[in-house]
């Protein structure tokens, strides 16, 4: 083992009990003290597996069979026990929920720090500077239960931060988290690593905050590590990460396009700041024509079909999760609510289904209070798929997840099997309708629950983060189903961080901040009023930003939403002359 | 795996150090079974006439054998025992007999988890037969002692002296093999003649103890119990086949680690 380093994969290969194939094949890798490793992928690829091999829960929990050797910190994963391997490999799980045992904040990040029997002054100390972090401070004595989905994950990021480990693994920590809150943990993690020399190994589907502060990328897919060097060579080669469901960063989308249109840049960049430096030398070279851009939004006619009015609401603990909250959504919308972790999105849509009554103001159904109609009834009219769809999932196979909701209300023989076969196939089910459940890959599970919802034909439906934890291709799967039933006349309202997978999909956005709507406009507005996202903890998205300087640059509006569309904007001269 | 898919390394002999375990079964199982059986002490199940403690069960007496079959002899007999324990005093409601419910939770898993061992345990099973016997001589032995005579008390006690017998016959490995099973009918069958064995059997103890510390009920109520004690029973039984199954398929479906001692 070389001497300097920390983590030493060689020819790893798992396969999990009662699993036919490997997960992990032949992997082979070294870790340098100090070094932040990125690791991307699609969904199945074997990231987390790989990630649980690093601290000997793979394979000392699960069994398995296990081929090739692990050593970190000079431990063999196998040879020595996980409680003397999590000494020194702090991880963060995919779900934080897994990983939250206290009764309080402070608690739950002081546990590991009992463990190891640190000082009462220090875990105080260390209490602190990771809450604060994290931005969770004043938040110590709340009950994890109370957070919201985004600071959850916060503080199972907090509570690993403060053993202040020699290795740091974390699993998709970003996923539920704004993207204000997405790039702190990124720089919080990247000057662990830099001022404490923490080795750090994250995996994510975050492709632009990765390209900005990782030091080298890790392809995984199929279990097997495909490619691995810095994210300049990584993620420029975007055909490579398309084949493998990977998303590029937003820049480097971008230039790959205007090389499909011949022009061509020195190299493909895959940070703003790269790409502007890039710019500066295809500009000469090209000029920008934008579009007349589509009319902004569709007015709609007639009395709305969901509405809210001046509604005001707080919880037990006197937290004001909604202020004065008046909003309107007409039949056939398509409705994006955004805005940081505890902003008030899920308690918003929580009272269009009755699940939270206003304090004061109302919130109506086609004209009908909902607090006057029966849940029953609600939820046969507003269809929802919560942020955890396994939340939701709780029968035997899927046909019966499905049918579930059916049958009680009556239906039965042939029209109850064509609801069910017409939600099967509409979701790409139909394979899986006699599998269990909680059988299927994360991306399906969630196709299940959107099945079961649909079957009911309900005139409204919510997603409460649908794209959180999927890849790419998932992801866009899942928005192409609910843009098809937008388009077959239901109103869909999508609650999401994901901005950048919004455009070609939502006509309208609504950005709330501390539980109060901020702004509420077309799509192409709301992207480009940044100071407003900024202020909110939102950033547009990064091809956003970026157009944003060139037309600052150039002194033109260019209100693009996508790559393409900037590409699009951007022609070589030979063609103007 | 076939030769061309063979992995480059050497493969590794592969030791389940994974914290902290009883008896196989990780402790972070058997805090959540005593969790689950501690909640359902909250629900009353009105399908008791058996010695007027109040007319109700709680439903947790369902999954004792249950959390047996999924957590094995020792832990599933901690699970439950902690679990009761904890349910009497949140849900007195359910708890007539107080703290002495939990002999029967720690018996009645401990039968489930040796009920679903294979031969290299056989000498668990014999204990707990001696146990189960000698609790059925001194139940019948303190009716015999009062006012009932041969004939009625092996007529109220049909059904527990018959699982005696069920246990030495091939239905204890055919339970055993059936809740093995991947095909959920079986896999149902299997938790319904395991859970009627262990019930039955395992309330003998109950029966012992409650009969001759707390109520020394009369004839008339031996009578009664030929007809109330089966229909109590069979009530344990199909609540805990439908939650035993839903149990059973999720955790296979989602690969969660199968306890060393587990039945399933």
């Amino acid at each position: 083992m070389d001497q300097a380093a920390i983590v030493c994969v060689d020819n790893l290969s798992y396969q999990y009990p009662r699993a036919p194939g490997l997960a992990l094949r032949d992997i082979n890798l070294t870790l340098r003290k100090g070094e932040f490793l990125g690791i991307i992928g699609p969904t199945g690829a074997g990231k987390t597996t790989f990630c649980l091999a690093l601290n000997g829960i793979v394979p000392q929990f699960y069994g398995g069979r296990f081929f090739g050797r692990v050593t970190v910190a000079g431990l063999d994963t196998l040879e020595n026990p996980i409680h003397l391997l999590a000494q020194h490999v702090a991880m963060v799980f995919q779900d934080p929920e897994t990983q939250l045992i206290a009764n309080t904040v402070e608690d739950e990040v002081a546990f590991a720090l009992e463990n190891v029997n640190a000082p009462r002054a220090e875990i105080v100390r260390r209490i602190a500077w990771a809450l604060t972090t994290v931005r969770l401070d004043g938040k110590e004595k709340k009950h994890p239960s109370e957070l919201s989905g985004g600071e959850k994950q916060r503080l199972a990021i907090a509570a690993a931060l403060a053993l202040q480990p020699e290795v740091l693994v974390l699993d998709e920590p970003t996923s539920q988290l704004d993207p204000v809150g997405s790039q702190e943990v990124f720089s919080t993690v990247r000057e662990l690593n830099t001022r404490l020399g923490i080795t750090v190994i994250l995996v994510s589907h975050a492709s632009e905050e990765m390209a900005e502060f990782v030091d080298r990328v890790a392809i995984l897919a199929d279990g097997q590590l495909v490619d691995m060097d810095t994210p300049a060579r990584i993620f420029a080669q975007v055909s490579l990460l398309r084949r493998y469901a990977i998303r590029p960063p937003q820049v480097a989308s971008f230039y790959a396009a205007l090389q499909d249109k011949g022009i061509a840049a020195p190299y493909i960049p895959v940070t703003k700041d790269a790409a502007e430096q890039v710019y500066e030398i295809v500009r000469p070279l090209t000029q920008i024509t934008p579009p007349a851009w589509p009319s902004q939004g569709v007015e709609r006619a007639g009395p709305p079909l969901l509405s809210m009015r001046d509604v005001e609401y707080a919880y037990p603990d006197g937290t004001q999760a909604l202020r004065g909250i008046s909003l309107d959504v007409h039949a056939g919308e398509y409705v994006v609510i955004v805005g940081q972790n505890g902003a008030g999105k899920t308690t918003l849509i929580k009272h269009f289904l009755h699940l939270l009554e206003p304090e004061s103001g109302q919130v109506l159904l086609n004209g009908q209070d909902v607090c006057t109609l029966p849940v029953s009834e609600l939820a046969q009219r507003i269809g929802f798929v919560s942020q955890n769809p396994d939340n939701q999932i709780f029968n035997t196979t899927v046909e019966a997840e499905v049918a579930f909701a059916l049958r009680n209300l009556g239906l039965r023989g042939a029209e109850l099997d064509e609801r069910v076969q017409t939600s099967l196939q509409t979701l790409g089910l139909t394979d899986y309708r006699k599998r269990h459940p909680l059988a299927l890959p994360k991306g399906a599970r969630a196709r299940v629950v959107v099945a079961a919802v649909l079957a009911m034909q309900p005139q409204v439906l919510i997603f409460d983060e649908p794209t959180t934890g999927q890849d790419y291709i998932d992801a866009q799967h899942i928005l192409d189903v609910i843009h098809q039933l937008h388009q077959a006349g239901k109103t869909v309202i999508v609650v999401t961080h994901h901005l950048h997978l919004m455009p070609g999909y939502a006509e309208r956005v609504v950005v709330m901040g501390k539980g109060v709507i901020v702004l509420d406009a077309p799509i192409r507005q709301a992207f480009h009023a940044v100071e407003l996202l900024r202020s909110t903890y939102l950033t547009p998205p990064q091809i956003v930003q970026f157009a944003q300087r060139i037309a600052a640059r150039e002194q033109i509006a260019l209100p693009i939403l996508t790559p393409a569309e900037l590409a699009g904007c951007i022609v070589a001269r030979s063609e103007q002359s | 795996m076939t030769t061309n898919n063979t992995p480059k390394g050497e493969e590794r002999k592969v030791v389940l150090m994974g914290g902290a375990a009883i008896d196989g079964a990780p402790i972070a199982y058997v805090i959540v079974l005593a969790a689950v059986v501690a909640v359902l002490s909250f629900i009353p199940i009105p399908v008791s006439a058996v010695l007027g403690l109040g007319g109700t069960f709680p439903l947790s007496q369902a999954v004792y054998p249950l959390v047996g079959f999924l957590l094995g002899p020792w832990a599933g007999a901690l699970a439950a025992g902690v679990g009761r324990v904890i349910g009497v005093f949140i849900a007195p409601h359910t708890a007539s007999a107080g703290l002495l419910s939990t002999v029967v939770a720690v018996v009645t898993a401990w039968a489930g988890g040796i009920l679903v061992q294979k031969k290299e345990r056989a000498w668990l099973f014999i204990i707990m037969w001696i146990v189960f016997l000698l609790a059925f001589a001194a139940y019948v032995g303190g009716g015999l002692n009062a006012d009932v005579n041969l004939s009625l008390a092996l007529e109220s006690t049909f059904i527990n002296w018959t699982a005696l017998v069920l246990w030495l016959l091939p239905t204890r490995r055919l339970a055993r093999s059936w809740i093995a099973d991947e095909n959920p009918v079986k896999l149902g069958a299997g938790l319904a003649l395991g859970t009627w064995i262990v019930n039955t059997s395992s309330f003998l103890v109950a029966n012992a103890l409650f009969y001759n510390l707390l109520f020394r009920w009369p004839a008339v109520q031996w009578q009664a119990l030929i007809v109330i004690a089966p229909v109590e029973h069979l009530f344990r039984v199909a609540v805990g086949t439908v939650i035993g199954v839903g149990v059973i398929l999720g955790v296979r479906a989602i690969g969660l680690v199968k306890p060393a001692k587990a039945g399933y």
